[in-house]
């Protein structure tokens, strides 16, 4: 310690600016090397190099499909023949289908389809009904079409053609037989001529869907000959997919063809329950339904929606690796039931389900007498991490033996989540418990963090560990060492 | 005693305000950022890295059909050292907006880029590869992504 003033009976001491340019000098450097530390430690990477970043743009051409050209129709008697120029460009066309365009109306032709493209370039457009039709011809390149220009019109003035003498009925239940559906060959009226039965035997005719609902389909005996009226009559006709704006179609070489009038296909009576959405779900474990809404419908035979009087749908569940049945309801957050109603009139009904455990369940609803079906496979997941579970495997820990505490991060549940968070753990007991090993921080993995290796080197009572996480409230545990 | 409390009072104060400048300098350094039109670099040093893409290369896109192929090159034309730890390539218009051509949008294809991670010296360049895909989505018509320039934007970080 320097004192404050001098003379000549004391001993020699330094000059008090000196004294000064000393102490700063010293601070200086301290601070200097404070500032070279926390640069060495703190910022020693931003010094090997700079995080880097930047823009760039560019484009990419598509293709494209061209469509057909020069497509031309030329009348053959009661057929059509129809002819096009393939498409050009690098895309080329996995086929084509052909429609035949008639007024206002339009019809595929020449037994093609979106679904069913050709892979030529003309076809026949047999048993063309009397009139005025034109045709276009779309390429198809998997989900790409282009269509072309409509042709020349042509028209079908055939001496022969087919009527149906009988039209089938203006609704038909799915999957029943139409029976008796009679067609004829006649000469076509013309002014105040009516037309004429043909009485020639032993034409075949032959019968198809006209328009129809996608994945509608024409089943039995499709081709008739006619007798010695000149009269080909179909029995046992099937469709199984309900819809409305079917026709029948009617064709024979020859003879210009002949479409029915429209009818409706309608469900048959309902014989099981599906599960109509969605295919499976995933939901979040919960007091309250969250899990759906999940639609149960009621169907015929062949699988179209069916009404029917009021039904009660009896709602259970084969619990896979979930530990505990869950629960349903009617509406998201709605009180427990055990069934809910299909109403008279209604092809369906929705319910939600609710577990607080994770898992994987199996919801089977069922109407007693109907057909059962596969019900729809859920899973339950953690919910938001919520809290943590600190424990050590194996208590009181021995002095000198290495041991573990492992904390996981659960939901509210205490379902372990997949959380990747970082866990501190620390020990906050007596100050005479050093544990060995703490604190530390570490990253959980799949809501788990386990603390290996510690260890305390004498016997001590009023230990303590706390595990703190961002955002959780912390947990302590409180242990002894023997 | 007094004494000692100040002078460790201005070792401390000086000690803080020297942290402050030094981490102030060490906060700019990692704060180099990136918008989609626009470069903003907190040091001269830490110059925005460019990236240059070559040409597209194979049949031109179809659904389902093959890919194209490009290669970019990303250079530092700073004088530090500049980490380049990804190259991400998304389709984009140019002011950052989704893009789409009538039903046709990004969702119509697949976009991926391989580059090696690595630091760059001063004027030092990696490349990478871009590769681009239209999906064929079936029951989706995708006739509005016929004929169409498809957009990308890639980002360096």
């Amino acid at each position: 310690m320097f004192r404050s003033t001098s003379s000549p009976q004391g001993p020699p001491r330094p000059r008090w600016g000196l004294v000064l340019f000393g102490r700063l000098l010293r601070g200086t450097a301290l601070a200097g090397i404070a500032f070279a530390v926390s640069l060495s430690s703190g910022a020693g990477a931003a010094l090997a190099y700079w995080p880097a970043s930047g823009t760039g743009s560019a484009t990419a051409a598509v293709a494209t499909l061209i469509p057909p050209t020069g497509v031309s129709a030329l009348v053959m008697a009661s057929n059509v023949s129809v002819s096009w120029t393939a498409s050009a460009g690098a895309v080329a066309p996995t086929g084509y289908y052909v429609t035949r365009i008639t007024g206002s109306t339009s019809a595929f032709a020449c037994g093609s389809s979106p679904a069913a493209p050709l892979t030529t370039t003309a076809c026949t457009d047999a048993s063309v009904p009397v009139g005025a039709h034109s045709y276009v011809v779309t390429a198809v390149h998997r989900s790409w079409s282009a269509a072309s220009p409509a042709s020349n019109s042509v028209t079908i003035a055939s001496l022969f053609e087919l009527a149906f003498l009988s039209q089938p009925p203006a609704t038909v239940t799915a999957g029943s037989t139409v029976a008796g559906l009679r067609v004829q060959l006649q000469t076509p009226g013309a002014g105040l001529l009516q037309p004429a039965p043909l009485r020639t035997p032993g034409v075949q005719v032959r019968l198809g869907l006209g328009s129809h609902p996608a994945g509608g389909a024409l089943t039995g005996e499709l081709t008739a000959t006619t007798d010695a009226f000149g009269v080909a009559t179909f029995g046992g006709l099937i469709i199984e997919k309900a819809g409305i704006g079917y026709t029948l179609a009617a064709s024979s070489a020859g003879y210009s063809g002949a479409v029915s009038t429209n009818f409706s296909v309608t469900a048959g009576p309902a014989t099981q329950l599906v599960v109509a959405s969605p295919a499976s779900l995933t939901g979040v474990a919960s007091s309250t339904a969250s899990v759906g809404p999940i639609l149960v419908e009621r169907r015929d035979a062949w699988g179209n929606p069916a009404v029917g009087e009021k039904a009660t749908v009896m709602l259970s569940e084969v619990t896979g690796s979930l530990s505990v049945p869950g629960f349903f309801a009617v509406t998201a957050g709605g009180e427990n039931i055990v069934s809910v109603a299909i109403q008279a009139g209604s092809t369906s009904t929705a319910f939600y389900y609710r577990n607080t455990k994770t898992g994987w369940t199996t919801l089977k609803p069922s109407i007693p007498g109907f057909a059962v079906p596969d019900g729809i496979s859920v899973e339950v997941r953690a919910g938001a991490p919520n809290k943590l579970k600190l424990t050590i495997a194996n208590l009181p820990v021995l002095k000198n033996e290495p041991f573990s505490a492992t904390v996981s991060i659960a939901d509210a549940f205490d379902n372990q989540t997949q959380s990747t968070a970082l866990v501190s753990l620390t020990s906050t007991g007596v100050q005479k418990c050093r544990i060995n090993g703490a604190p530390v921080t570490l990253a959980a993995g799949n809501g788990l963090v386990s603390f290996d290796n510690l260890s305390h080197n004498g016997k001590q009572t009023g230990c303590e560990f706390t595990a703190a996480s961002d955002g959780l409230p912390p947990v302590h545990l409180i242990f002894d060492v023997v | 005693m007094g004494k000692t409390a100040g002078r460790k009072k201005r070792i401390i104060i000086t000690t803080a305000a020297m942290l402050a400048i030094g981490g102030g300098a060490a906060f700019a350094y990692w704060t180099s950022t990136a918008t989609t039109d626009k470069t903003v670099q907190s040091t001269a040093d830490s110059t925005a890295i460019t990236i240059s893409v070559g040409a597209f290369s194979g049949s031109q896109l179809s659904p389902g059909g093959p890919a194209q192929t490009a290669t970019f090159t990303v250079a530092n034309p700073g004088t530090g050292v500049q980490k380049v730890s990804s190259v991400a390539a998304t389709i984009l218009n140019a002011d950052g907006t989704a893009w789409a051509a009538g039903t046709c949008s990004k969702d119509d294809f697949e976009v991926s880029t391989t580059v090696v991670p690595t630091e760059l010296s001063a004027a030092q360049s990696v490349t990478g590869t871009v590769t681009l895909k239209m999906i064929n989505r079936v029951d989706v018509n995708q006739n509005d992504c016929k004929g169409v320039a498809v957009p990308l934007h890639f980002l360096a970080s």
